[in-house]
């Protein structure tokens, strides 16, 4: 039944009693992400009065190892400067047990750690597994848990049991069902967290209060005054420590299948019938994935647009060619730039192009999210002035900057009639004044509650893998398909902006 | 602030932050303008530069200046400030990059890597002798730029050449020539006047140079220009002059003279010539102003406005605050470097 204590009633803000299981504890994402979140929360009051956090993996190290290593870390990359008071009262919840998680027996060890420890508290806590671990560990890992009686069934007793799953998810709609399939044998829906970082950004959560919470935009939002969007990914760093892994990858699967189709169906989402209730977003948020139109193989070849980086410079700095990058197959196909053409074919988006392109090595790091509404028709001005009228534009930046601005056209002050471009500007730094919490603050916080309206699930990553199958497949059938080349830190090749130009269009400059 | 590359935004973020605040300031962002400098000027003339520029238009400035003697890019980063109102201020930031010849390569990089995303960026050439790879990798990034014609080594048809990679140029001798087709303009907005047009025969425009010989790029583009209104273009050169063709006033001749004088390059009379005899233009040049005397039908008419001299910066700033169409430039630009190429066969240059 439906719980009538929580109608009326403002969200906790501190999670109930939880332990933190981390898998993966020494690894790369855990130190520089999952710590320094933590922490952060914790210096926010945000973490349950009684929380533990027990990292799990196969390198030896004691409590204290632990905690000396997570204090490093968390000095490098914690938004704020470590206190060494807070800290001391942050580190004492922190744990150590040594676990190979692909067998059962150091599970079922590092399970009575975990009962021993909360015992010690005497209070009941939560358990939440947080995956940090290369993917092929997945499903062992939450078979092995089930094994060890480490997952509650959700529709019986009191202590919730979740699993929080980091991407990728899959490499293409084969591999996604199967996983979904494997966790769930051990885990309900209601309890897998799929983490998109993307989710946990302010700007990101922002498109629905923007669109939902101002009377001016929604009515706007549709095929009669929107042009076009385009959503852009820039990186300016190359593959660095994830060569192999994205040398097997390539930059659609590892950004576009998530992040940016995350946002596009945030973007193009109709108004959920609650905000309150994970599912009503999602709902709807899955109905645009679903209506994207798939490609056919002649559109995959003249709207899609695959390159790869070829030696330059970012700022100032020469940067060799992906391929003579360290880790990289020579004569590797993996494709470090793409760009598309798509269509949510719904009432709402007919019509309208989507363009998305994502890139590494780029001149710089930036995501943004752009708008563009129809022109104004021109004849007023004709002749009149040196620009055209430009489109009225709304960007969301994601990154590195989280802000939203507007273009409009104004005149110059002066007694002649022109028209010139403006920029109306919000960024959060200078509006709200205080910082924005980091991704990963967000979601661990939401996943402590319980709520996982910002984490993805399991229909949502199909349909998302399912919008690329076609290209996944023309580009491993057809090698026919170039591989275009782009000089490092240019912004991509010249036949990516031919996909814009035959509609009239152009990338908006970053 | 000399500062390094990597540091760039963090310490223009620092200046901007170390503004006191107790009236409003804010960050100028309505566009990027990256200006190419000369070897020979310094930080402060280009700080001077800037100054000039800024408070007609608040940007992000990227300066780039040519230099020999560094052996690696090196920055400089700082922002100025204007008063708008009494307790308003707007602020630009600046970069100032030194760029050895090796770092050429790399440059682009650098201004990519710090301009504000989705505003225009502009390009100001400034000074002469500017290495044209700077110029060329440069123009990638913009999409106006601003030049004098005159500065550019293959003038007019340099000018032609940039114009393929940008969507506006605005060319500063084109702002100085506005005086001139402002005067023409009006001088045809009168019905009596405007229906002589078909007679035209011959147009001879004089212009005065330091070696008092061709070309002249003021006097190319306004030929340009008349061309392009007459819907003309040219066909032959001989010694009599331009043989231009078209459909409003039949077969044209256009003759340049060239004076030596103390002036860099610049127009001095232009003479429009009827069939008939019964009407002549002349606009005329002197250290008062443009003057035109325009006889038609046996009465005699006289115009006069103002002439400003025409430094580039003059010209910038004149464009900044008044603004200047430049729809009909690039169809003069085309029609100049039509005459510039068959004067160049005709001399055997
Ligand atoms: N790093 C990021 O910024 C980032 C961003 C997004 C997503 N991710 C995802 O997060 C996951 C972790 O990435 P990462 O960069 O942190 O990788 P990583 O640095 O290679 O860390 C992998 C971790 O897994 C542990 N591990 C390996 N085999 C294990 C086993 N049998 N049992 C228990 N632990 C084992 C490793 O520790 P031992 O060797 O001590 O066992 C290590 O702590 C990956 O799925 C990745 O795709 C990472």
């Amino acid at each position: 039944m439906h719980n009538l204590f929580s109608e009326g009633e403002s969200r906790i803000v501190r999670p109930p009693s939880t332990a933190l299981v981390i898998f993966g504890a020494s690894g790369d994402l855990t130190h520089r992400k999952l710590l320094p979140a933590l922490y952060n929360l914790y210096c926010d009051d945000y973490l349950p009065v009684n929380f533990l956090i027990i990292g799990a993996s196969r390198t030896r190290l004691s409590d204290q190892d632990f905690r000396d290593s997570a204090r490093e870390s968390v000095a490098s990359y914690s938004r704020r400067e470590l206190d060494s008071e807070k800290w001391a009262g942050f580190s004492k919840n922190m744990y150590y047990q040594p676990t190979d998680a692909s067998k059962e027996s150091d599970i079922s060890e590092l399970g009575k750690r975990i009962e021993a420890l909360c015992q010690g508290c005497h209070r009941d806590f939560n358990y939440l597994y947080y995956l940090a671990t290369a993917p092929r560990f997945f499903a062992p890992i939450s078979a092995n848990l089930k094994k060890a009686g480490l997952v509650e069934d959700p529709e019986q007793g009191m202590r919730r049991t979740s699993l929080i799953v980091e991407k990728p998810f899959g490499h293409d709609l084969e591999s996604a069902r199967e996983l979904n399939a494997k966790l769930r044998q051990n885990f309900a829906e209601s309890q897998i967290f799929r983490i998109d970082h993307y989710l946990g950004k302010e700007t990101v959560q922002n498109i629905l209060v923007f669109r939902f919470a101002n009377g001016i935009f929604e009515p706007l939002w549709n095929n009669k005054y929107v042009d076009h969007i385009q959503i852009s990914f820039a990186e300016s760093i190359g593959v660095g420590s994830r060569a192999s892994y994205f040398d097997r990858t390539g930059i659609l699967r590892d950004v576009v299948q998530n992040h940016l189709f995350q946002i596009l169906s945030l973007l193009c989402i109709e108004p959920p019938i609650s905000l309150s209730d994970p599912d009503s977003i999602r709902d709807e948020k899955v109905k645009v994935l679903r209506s994207v139109r798939r490609l056919n193989k002649e559109e995959v070849a003249a709207r899609v647009v695959r390159a790869q980086y070829d030696k330059g410079y970012i700022n100032g700095e020469p940067v060799p060619g992906y391929l003579q990058e360290d880790g990289i197959n020579s004569g590797s196909r993996a494709e470090t730039y793409v760009a598309m053409r798509i269509e949510v074919d719904n009432w709402r988006w007919s019509g309208v192009p989507i363009y998305i392109r994502a890139g590494k090595r780029l001149p710089r790091r930036i995501t943004e999210i752009t708008v563009f509404f129809k022109r104004p028709p021109g004849m007023l001005f004709r002749g009149r002035q040196v620009y055209d009228l430009d489109y009225n534009v709304l960007a969301i930046q994601v990154q590195p900057e989280e802000g939203i601005s507007l273009r409009i056209s104004a005149k110059p002050p002066g007694p002649r009639l022109r028209v010139e471009p403006v920029i109306m500007n919000f960024t959060y730094g200078s509006s709200f004044g205080v910082p924005s919490p980091e991704a990963y603050e967000r979601l661990l916080l939401d996943a402590m509650k319980g709520d996982a309206t910002l984490f993805t699930r399991d229909d949502e990553i199909e349909e998302a893998w399912g919008i690329l199958t076609p290209v996944l497949e023309v580009w491993k059938q057809d090698d026919a398909i170039p591989l275009y080349r782009y000089q490092a830190g240019s912004w991509g090749p010249l036949e990516a902006d031919a996909l814009l130009t035959a509609s009239g269009h152009a990338w908006r400059k970053l | 602030m000399k500062v390094a590359l990597k540091d760039i935004d963090i310490k223009l973020r620092e200046v901007i932050e170390s503004i006191e605040t107790d009236t409003l300031y804010t960050r100028s962002a309505s566009s990027n303008f990256i200006v190419l400098v000369s070897e020979s000027s310094d930080s402060k003339s280009i700080n001077r530069l800037l100054d000039a520029i800024s408070p007609v238009h608040p940007c992000r400035f990227i300066a780039i200046r040519p230099d020999k003697k560094v052996s690696d890019i090196s920055a400089e980063v700082s922002a100025s400030c204007h008063k708008l109102s009494r307790n308003q201020h707007v602020c630009s930031e600046r970069i100032i990059l030194n760029v050895p010849p090796v770092g050429f390569d790399a440059l682009p990089s650098v201004v990519n890597a710090h301009l504000l995303p989705g505003v225009s960026s502009e390009l100001l050439l400034f000074g002469e002798d500017l290495p044209d790879q700077l110029i060329n990798s440069l123009s990638d990034i913009a999409d106006i730029i601003y030049c004098d014609s005159v500065e550019l080594q293959g003038g007019v048809r340099d000018a032609l050449r940039l114009l393929g990679k940008v969507k506006h140029i605005v060319d500063l001798r084109w702002i100085e020539l506005s005086y001139w087709r402002q005067q023409i303009k009006e001088i045809f907005s009168h019905k009596a006047a405007a229906s002589f047009i078909p007679l035209i025969k011959a147009i001879h425009i004089v212009t005065e140079n330091r070696e008092g010989k061709p070309p002249s790029t003021p006097g190319l583009l306004m030929a340009g220009w008349l061309s392009d209104r007459l819907k003309m273009s040219p066909v032959a050169i001989s010694s009599s002059g331009f043989e231009c063709d078209g459909p409003t006033a039949g077969t044209v001749i256009i003759t340049f003279e060239y004076r030596k004088s103390k002036f860099r390059t610049r127009l001095k009379n232009l003479e429009i010539i009827f069939d008939g005899g019964n009407a002549h233009v002349l606009l005329e040049r002197d250290s008062s102003g443009l003057h035109s005397e325009v006889k038609l039908l046996g009465n005699e008419y006289n115009f006069s406005s103002p002439l400003e001299e025409g430094t580039p910066l003059k010209m910038l700033e004149k464009y900044f605050v008044i603004g200047e169409s430049v729809k009909n430039y690039p169809a003069a630009l085309k029609l100049a470097c039509e005459m510039a190429e068959l004067d160049e066969n005709y001399r055997g240059v």
